[in-house]
């Protein structure tokens, strides 16, 4: 059964991400470091990245149909593989639960204040166990529908704000100042942290030529939505960086009003940011087993959906208070992703062309 | 304690179950310069050869065109031919079901086979002149041209014609001709010997249409072949016969085109029909339970249609027809599911008339599965969502409603369901009454009683309107069923029982493959030369095939298929 | 197969226990729906506050003639906050109040002038309400405002509060001010909060303005509760309060409102009043409209704030006798000239008052000023709110009077 994917479905694969992350709290943590010129440093990590996945095209094109873990089989010989791939585990494991945590205590405030968290958990796992029992071109095909429906929604949200907007709100122009929004502003990268999917994304592409257009395509729509969400949020709340909230972009969809009929329609984008962040959940829960069945050279992985989803379950539910929680989904996230995603894999991935170099050089 | 090993054992340890995989797109297409007729349609095969003399070779040409080994109707009938005492080789070809039998025993077997006064030579010469000289008397005698001889004395027939190219023979074939051809001469004689059913045929009762043909299939198998024959009228169509069943040997016709169908398609469907042990087959939709990929989904895999004008056109799409004896709804596979959104009204009208349909439809779908469930998610979690004005309308309109708003639901629907049933089986004196009962009484005097809410009524009466805007039966089984799930989806979880409800039905569909190709082919997954969208364009725009499907020939018109507009 | 099962009758046995448990299922029927909430001041520092409760029963189809006025009920409880007064006030309801679909949030001057921020962080941390509620500042007791507010063009009350904020688009004398404006101008930098002023009308007036009824200059000048309308409807909203941070310290009346929405480029529609050219002890009633966006050019001298204002309205007559003659552009100059400075005069009232009176830039002028700032801290170093009250001002006004309506010349 050929398991290869389209264009498209790649790149929705790498929006999932960040869209899940906007939905969570990531255009607040963005705004809360650099203010009013978090456009500025959007714009300027855009470039950023950019040039980064520049460099990891260029890397894995001299490694068609591999991905990082075989790349670092290369590197560092199984030790490395088994190594890298049990950290990968660990960083999704993490971050899925914390995001999962974080949206679902906000989905408990909002809607359920009667039903314990663990029980709106648990609804999250349960349906993205099925999902793994459906296998991983289900997961993808579901994506593809759901991704223009969440981009559609941030679209609407952004539109539906205009009238509300106040344009002075930029300014002052640099925020918090040079140092802030450029030389610290950099570590916002961590916002783009979907590309921990183009790791993995090269030996399942349909056709390898497409991987530079693939990455290229993701990153811009991701930063467009990035950008557009933020923007909706600085030009509409101006409490937004004075105070911290649950779910910003639910407070500016509390906004949205067309004429007097049509109010509170907060509860309708809810139905589709559900959807979002089932589809995220499934897309993660996959890769934690695809690793875990490359290194540990498995043959089915599908019976391991029920051990990590109750890892899962557990560790979603260690945070005790909203401290850690906020600690854990804005901070340690952000540590997390800068240091595996961009430090140790483009280091690997660096090391790799330099071994490549040499062997052509040699032989 | 070995029976509670094995029962932990048979718990816990996991086989893989083994899927049946079975996909067209693994297989390469054949005709692969396709791509470079950017404007013009590929060129089909010459037929424009002329007819040999000798018969051994135009009988193996005739065979290899028309597929006669496979192809169950098409009829070859050798003999010997008497003329003027003499024995020539013969045959006559035509096909089954498009002919009158008795015309071609009488008028053109019988006098061509059995010895008359029309076929026996009588030692009479036929003298032009004579010349005499010493004593020699020489004679100039006409040279005996048999086919003026055949032509002209030995097939009474009012309409015969003589023919020199295989092209002229194969068009009237396809009519319903029978062909004559004779050892030794390159012509062929085409005799006007057709019959077949037309307007016995009645309308379709189950899949009405306003501009469309009014004829449906019937029963019998080689009728609803000879529809078939009549609106594809190529030589290229192709129908197999198989049987099904041990007892009853039911006899099933696979049909399709050869030189546009994938290969691999027709070979999967001819592999699992005959792949089948049961005692009997009765109707076409117990062979659709046993042929498609998953029979525990309660979604329907294949078109099951009784109209040839929709069956013709899904065949020159690319897929393949079954037909069988015995029951007047033919198969088509595969089917998507938007194939099930659409009717056959579609292609007939304009298409800015089909789209609007389409879109009704559509809502006809939103509404008929998420209506009740989310009538019930916000009332119970969401309820700052419904106007001020009408949410107190709704309170005051249920103030004397004894039940909880689920109960309400529930019987309601229930009813309706039951009223439903009824109307399928009463008999036609009491329909009206029936209509009567079940509008009237139950709604309204449920109102008045305060069982029900207005407000209760006017929702489920709404479903159930949307749910007959769906064209396809067993689709709307399937909304009905799903829609009980949402109900107790939005009543338990309000909107996000509703998204899982939407994300688990949603994987359902895309997990799903009919015949080869995903059910929500051409949508998901994406692929770039698509051919079939649910919101169609102009029909002198269609000019792809459904990509999924990998057929043989992907373009279906030019790129101005409008030639007369074309300036010169 | 049998995994299956029993794997499914797992799922719905762990399911079952955590739904009775956990999950309470209420429906419409169980609540009582909160239509509007007022906030007064108690004795002894505790507040005193009112829920106005829709009854829906009388609502139904059958009872056609229902008397409006029992549409809804007031509820009015002492307690230290408003979480403490619904519960007290959920002990004799018989169904939970929800307060998804509060319209309007009363308060009372008193608790206006002692700062509000407690109240409103308090609102905007419930789920419930939504941020389109309004805010109003009643000059009397809120539960007397709210029970008085009724019409009789309007069957309940909810419609009545989403109907009596569209007067700001054809009369000018208010705005529509919002939860989630007033909140998000609480906390700007560059802008002081408003909202709208109401009151309840009482027929005795011992007001010296109620006897000089035909002076003009008397109705442009109300505020809320001051007119002199005798009328069933007893609720008024004209005029605007303006805060300083969280606390109230001044009125606007209605014409000043009628500045505030020219130069926040917020008017629709309103009619003025100017002294007629022509015969001084006429009075001639002009439609307005603005024309353009105002333009400021804002310039910082010397650390104070110079404020110039560029104001281009559009004018129509309203007024006509046997004599007018709108055809002749002399005249329509002169009431135009008339015009401007009548309303530079006005605006410059109006600038005065918000910045020396009142100290408090409703307008959002610092908004202007921010894009000369390169850095936050400059700009919080700056203090623009408390700089305001050190500006100058210049106005220039505009007028295009454009014709009378149906009649041009009589």
């Amino acid at each position: 059964m050929n398991n290869k994917i389209g264009d498209f479905e790649a790149i929705s694969l790498i929006v999932i991400v960040t869209v899940a992350h906007i939905l969570s709290n990531l255009p607040q943590t963005l705004l809360h470091s650099t203010n009013s010129s978090t456009v500025l440093n959007i714009i300027y990590i855009s470039l950023l990245i950019l040039g980064i996945v520049y460099i990891i095209c260029r890397i894995f094109k001299k490694f068609p149909n591999q991905d990082i873990l075989d790349i670092s089989e290369y590197v560092g010989g199984n030790a490395l593989k088994i190594t890298l791939g049990v950290a990968f585990i660990l960083y999704f494991i993490t971050i899925a639960s914390f995001l999962l945590r974080n949206f679902s205590e906000s989905l408990k405030i909002i809607y359920f204040p009667n039903t314990h968290f663990s029980a709106i958990i648990l609804i999250f796992i349960l349906v993205a166990v099925t999902l793994n029992k459906f296998g991983f071109k289900t997961i993808i095909k579901c994506n593809l529908i759901i991704i223009p429906l969440a981009l559609i929604s941030l679209l609407v949200i952004f539109f539906s704000t205009v009238d509300e907007f106040t344009i002075q709100r930029f300014f002052p122009i640099l925020g918090f100042g040079f140092n802030e929004t450029f030389v610290l502003g950099a570590t916002n990268i961590f916002a783009f942290a979907g590309i921990v999917i183009l790791y993995f994304i090269m030996p399942v592409l349909n056709d390898s030529n497409s991987y530079k257009k693939v990455s290229f395509i993701s990153i811009l729509i991701s930063s467009l939505y990035l950008l557009l969400s933020v923007i909706s949020l600085l030009l509409v709340i101006p409490m937004i960086s004075s105070s911290e909230s649950t779910l910003s972009v639910y407070l500016a969809a509390r906004e949205v009003q067309f004429g007097d009929f049509v109010q509170r329609v907060d509860a309708l984008f809810f139905l589709i940011w559900i959807l979002s962040i089932f589809s995220y959940f499934s897309v993660i829960l996959s890769y934690i087993l695809y690793i875990f069945k490359k290194i540990f050279k498995t043959q089915h992985s599908k019976p391991l959906v029920y051990c990590f989803s109750a890892i899962i379950f557990t560790v979603c539910l260690i945070p005790k208070n909203i401290v850690q929680i906020n600690t854990m989904s804005n901070i340690l996230y952000k540590y997390l992703s800068l240091t595996l995603v961009f430090g140790i894999s483009i280091f690997i991935l660096i090391l790799a062309n330099f071994k490549k170099k040499k062997e052509n050089s040699n032989g | 304690m070995e029976k509670f090993k094995n029962f932990v054992k048979q718990l816990f340890s996991y086989t893989s179950k083994k899927k049946y995989e079975f996909d067209l797109n693994e297989s390469p297409l054949e005709n692969n310069n396709e791509d470079n007729f950017q404007n013009g349609l590929p060129p089909l095969e010459d037929t424009s050869e002329s007819i040999f003399n000798s018969l051994h070779v135009n009988l193996e040409y005739v065979k290899s065109k028309y597929n006669f080994l496979i192809n169950s109707d098409i009829k070859i009938r050798e003999f010997h031919l008497t003329a003027r005492n003499k024995q020539y080789s013969a045959f006559l070809l035509y096909i089954d079901g498009l002919v009158d039998s008795n015309s071609i025993n009488h008028f053109i077997l019988d006098p061509l086979m059995l010895k008359n006064k029309a076929n026996t030579f009588d030692n009479a010469e036929d003298v032009v002149s004579t010349a005499i000289s010493n004593n020699i008397s020489v004679k100039r005698i006409k040279k005996f041209d048999l086919t003026d001889y055949i032509y002209n004395t030995l097939i009474p027939q009012n309409d015969v014609k003589k023919v020199e190219n295989f092209e002229d023979v194969f068009n009237d074939i396809n009519t319903g001709s029978c062909a004559l051809f004779i050892d030794t001469l390159n012509i062929a004689f085409l005799s006007e010997v057709k019959k077949y059913d037309k307007r016995g045929i009645s309308a379709s009762q189950n899949e009405t249409v306003i501009r469309g043909s009014q004829e449906s299939f019937i029963e019998n198998l080689r009728t609803n072949t000879s529809l078939i024959r009549r609106l594809v009228n190529n030589e290229n169509l192709v129908i197999e016969s198989t049987s099904v069943g041990t007892i009853t040997k039911t006899k099933c016709a696979i049909c399709y085109i050869n030189n546009l169908t994938n290969q691999d398609l027709v070979a999967e469907v001819k592999y699992r029909i005959n792949n089948l042990s049961i005692d009997y087959l009765i109707s076409s939709g117990q062979l659709e339970q046993l042929i498609i990929d998953n029979p525990t989904s309660s979604l329907p895999q294949l078109i099951a249609t009784e109209r040839p004008d929709k069956a013709a056109h899904y065949l020159l799409e690319g897929r393949v027809l079954v037909i069988v004896n015995g029951s007047p709804y033919t198969l088509i596979m595969p089917g998507t599911f938007f194939d099930f959104m659409s009717s056959t009204e579609d292609s007939n009208l304009n298409y800015k008339f089909s789209n609007l349909l389409k879109f009704i439809r559509l809502l006809g779908l939103i509404i008929s599965l998420l209506l009740p469930g989310l009538y019930m998610a916000i009332t119970n979690f969401h309820q700052e969502l419904i106007p001020t004005e009408l949410l107190f309308s709704i309170v005051a309109s249920r103030n004397n409603v004894p039940f909880p708003i689920l109960f309400e639901l529930l019987l309601m629907e229930l009813s309706l369901e039951l009223v439903r049933e009824a109307g399928i089986r009463v008999p036609f004196p009491l329909g009206q009454t029936i209509s009567i009962i079940g509008g009237l009484i139950l709604s309204d005097a449920a109102v008045s009683a305060n069982i029900v809410s207005p407000i209760l009524i006017i929702i489920v009466a709404i479903t159930g309107l949307s749910s007959f805007a769906l064209p396809d039966f067993s689709l709307s089984f399937h909304v009905r069923i799903s829609r009980f799930i949402y109900i107790f989806l939005g009543y338990l979880g309000g909107f996000l029982g509703i998204a899982v409800g939407l994300f688990i039905h949603v994987a359902v569909l895309c997990n799903l493959q009919s015949f080869g190709i995903s059910y929500l082919a051409p949508y998901v997954p994406v692929s770039r030369k698509r051919g079939n969208e649910y919101f169609i364009k102009p029909f002198w725009k269609k000019e792809k095939r459904i990509d999924a499907l990998n057929t043989q020939r992907v373009r279906k018109e030019e790129d101005i298929s409008i030639k007369w507009k074309q300036e010169f | 197969m049998v995994k299956k099962y029993i794997a499914f009758a797992l799922i719905i046995f762990v399911l079952t226990i955590f739904i009775s448990k956990e999950i309470r299922i209420t429906t419409i029927d169980d609540y009582a729906y909160v239509v509007a909430i007022g906030i007064d001041a108690g004795e002894e520092n505790i507040l005193k506050v009112s829920f106005q409760i829709a009854s829906t029963s009388e609502n139904s189809s059958d009872s056609g003639g229902a008397d409006s006025a029992a549409t809804s009920t007031v509820s009015t409880v002492e307690a230290s906050s408003i979480d403490n007064a619904l519960t007290l006030v959920n002990t004799y309801t018989s169904k939970e109040l929800s307060l998804a679909h509060c319209k309007i949030i009363v308060i009372s001057e008193e608790i206006a002038n002692g700062g509000i921020s407690d109240y409103l962080y308090t609102l905007i941390n419930k789920m419930e309400i939504s941020p389109k509620c309004n805010i109003i500042i009643s000059k009397v007791d809120c539960d007397n405002f709210l029970k008085q507010a009724s019409s009789n063009l309007e069957k309940n009350s909810t419609r009545y509060y989403e109907i009596i904020e569209t007067t700001a688009n054809y009369t000018g004398y208010t705005e529509t001010i919002t939860l989630s404006d007033f909140f998000s101008k609480m906390e700007d930098t560059f802008a002081q909060p408003y909202s709208i002023l109401g009151s309840v009308n009482t027929d005795d007036k011992t007001n010296e303005d109620a006897s000089t009824l035909s002076n003009s200059e008397t109705e442009k000048n109300v505020k809320a509760g001051e007119s002199n309308i005798k009328s069933k409807n007893k609720v008024e909203i004209a005029g605007i309060a303006v805060f300083n941070a969280d606390t109230m310290v001044g009125e606007l009346n209605a014409i000043e409102t009628i500045c505030h929405l020219i130069l926040s480029n917020k008017l629709e529609n309103c009619k003025i009043t100017i002294p007629s050219p022509f015969d001084n002890s006429e009075k001639i009633d002009l439609s307005l409209t603005q024309k353009k966006n105002t333009k400021f050019d804002i310039k910082i001298l010397n650390g104070s704030p110079y404020i110039k204002a560029n104001v281009k309205v559009n004018a129509r007559i309203l007024t006509m006798n046997k004599d007018s003659d709108y055809l002749n552009s002399d005249n329509l100059k002169e009431i135009e000239e008339y015009t401007n400075s009548y309303l530079e005069s006005q605006i410059l009232n109006y600038f005065y008052k918000t910045s020396k009176e009142f100290n408090s830039d409703i307008l959002g002028l610092g908004k202007y000023v921010v894009s000369d700032f390169t850095t936050w801290n400059d700009w919080v170093e700056f203090d623009w709110l408390n700089n305001y009250e050190n500006s100058f001002f210049d106005v220039n006004v505009d007028t295009n009077v454009k014709s009378g309506y149906l009649l041009l010349e009589t």
